[in-house]
């Protein structure tokens, strides 16, 4: 089989670190507003 | 005929994108609804709360007395509400019979976590109970020492002043007068003005000039609306008014100038000038990507992921927003952290990965996470769709 498919790059290993990383912690800034609310 | 495929082509995502403009319209509609049909709080638990003896109460025009278990009165309670950071606040005072305040309690409030603790109401509050109730010092600065959350602490003071003016007249006979508040307009509001006319003149000035009339445009921003203020529109602040709780206008003025110039350069200009040349944190990602260089370009199908993510997030935090009717826990910007110094350990967090981020990636928060991102698209469709109309009319 020849190879069509791109790899997966350092960079896009790198970007996605990056986009689980951000959105994992606004997703627990989110979950700690509305369950703790600071209160 | 030539047009067929095109016009099919262009309907058809017409169609899915008015379906998922309905599915989000409706999804948000229901949680408002239900968000609002929540019955209105008993204040006689507040205030059972206030005078702990109390067996029962009686309400006339909004006063209510507390009676002990022999039927002797204990005080008086009222409400007062005023809207604070993320909608109304509603507070309850309670009036002993020496006419000393017997405590107030916070029924209701609608800040942001941050902001909530910064204006360290528990404590105003228990500084002033056994204070005659026309010696109360409406003072946080001179009672406990706050100067920020400026807004969550004045709606703390103006709630008391209300309620208690109300139990003053009605069991005391005496007219308490409210302070009228005047129209704040100021540095603050001076500087949105002129940054949106720079923002606007600077479209029509190319090369070099444009550039630095923008970088003059956002230290300007990063210094009065962010260090000084720290006032930037954050999705609570829209999330509010779409909840229909509207901050007064004479005290957050610079709230409605900030938002009429996002949606107005949007849909009218197309550029939108508040992220280009006011927006504080736009401007310190740029700062810090002066340093770093900002050279790496991160791989299509990871923007558009996070395009897709951004969406989504904003749609579950308005969607909370509307649930729960607190707007301002639908705030997740790191802004606090960096123009106030106060976040949580997570939003402290998101602020140092976003900074470190811009050193090697072009104003990371801005392209990737910002809710105003996603307001701002649905602005341009909403332009784009003013525009297409008149001209697909004449292959109708």
């Amino acid at each position: 089989m020849t190879e069509t498919k791109r790899r997966f790059t350092l960079p896009d290993v790198a970007a996605l670190v990056f986009v689980i990383l951000v959105d994992a912690v606004i997703l627990g800034v989110l979950l700690q507003n509305f369950f703790v609310g600071g209160r | 005929m030539g047009h067929r495929p095109k016009l099919r082509r262009r309907l058809r995502i017409r169609r899915r994108t008015l379906l998922r403009i309905l599915v989000v319209v409706a999804a948000l509609a229901l949680a408002l609804a239900f968000g609002r049909t929540r019955a209105a709080p008993d204040l006689t638990v507040p205030i059972g709360e206030i005078f702990s003896e109390a067996a029962s109460f009686a309400e006339e025009r909004g006063v209510f007395r507390a009676y002990d278990g022999e039927g002797r009165l204990l005080g008086w309670a009222a409400s007062g509400s005023e809207s604070g950071y993320g909608g109304p606040m509603l507070l309850v005072a309670g009036i002993d019979t020496l006419g000393r305040i017997a405590g107030v309690k916070v029924v209701e409030q609608r800040e942001t976590p941050i902001f909530w603790r910064m204006a360290r109401a528990p404590e105003y509050l228990k500084a002033v109970v056994g204070v005659p109730y026309d010696e109360i010092e409406y003072d946080y600065v001179e009672v406990i020492g706050v100067t920020g959350a400026t807004i969550s602490t004045g709606a703390v003071i103006a709630s008391i002043r209300e309620s208690v003016a109300e139990v003053a007249g009605a069991a005391f006979d005496v007219s308490l007068p409210l302070p009228t508040r005047p129209f704040e307009f100021g540095l603050l509001e001076i500087t949105i003005l002129v940054l949106f006319f720079a923002g606007i003149a600077a479209q029509r000035v190319s090369g070099p000039l444009r550039g630095r009339i923008r970088w003059v445009c956002q230290i300007a921003g990063l210094l009065i609306i962010g260090f000084w203020k720290d006032s930037p529109i954050t999705l609570a602040k829209i999330a509010a008014m779409l909840s229909g709780f509207f901050p007064d206008p004479r005290t957050s003025l610079a709230l409605y100038l900030l938002i009429a110039g996002f949606v107005v350069t949007s849909v009218v200009w197309g550029r939108n000038v508040y992220c280009l040349y006011a927006c504080p944190f736009g401007a310190a990602q740029r700062c810090v990507g002066l340093i770093g260089g900002k050279s790496l370009k991160l791989p299509a199908w990871s923007v558009r992921l996070m395009g897709h993510l951004r969406n989504l997030i904003v749609f579950a935090a308005i969607f909370m927003a509307f649930l729960t009717l607190q707007p301002a826990l639908s705030s997740y910007e790191p802004f606090a952290a960096l123009f106030s110094l106060h976040g949580s350990t997570l939003q402290w967090l998101l602020l140092f990965i976003v900074l470190v981020v811009s050193l090697v990636i072009s104003e990371p928060w801005c392209n990737f996470f910002c809710p105003m991102r996603s307001v701002e698209i649905v602005l341009q469709d909403i332009r784009r769709a003013a525009r297409r109309t008149p001209r697909a009319r004449p292959h109708d």
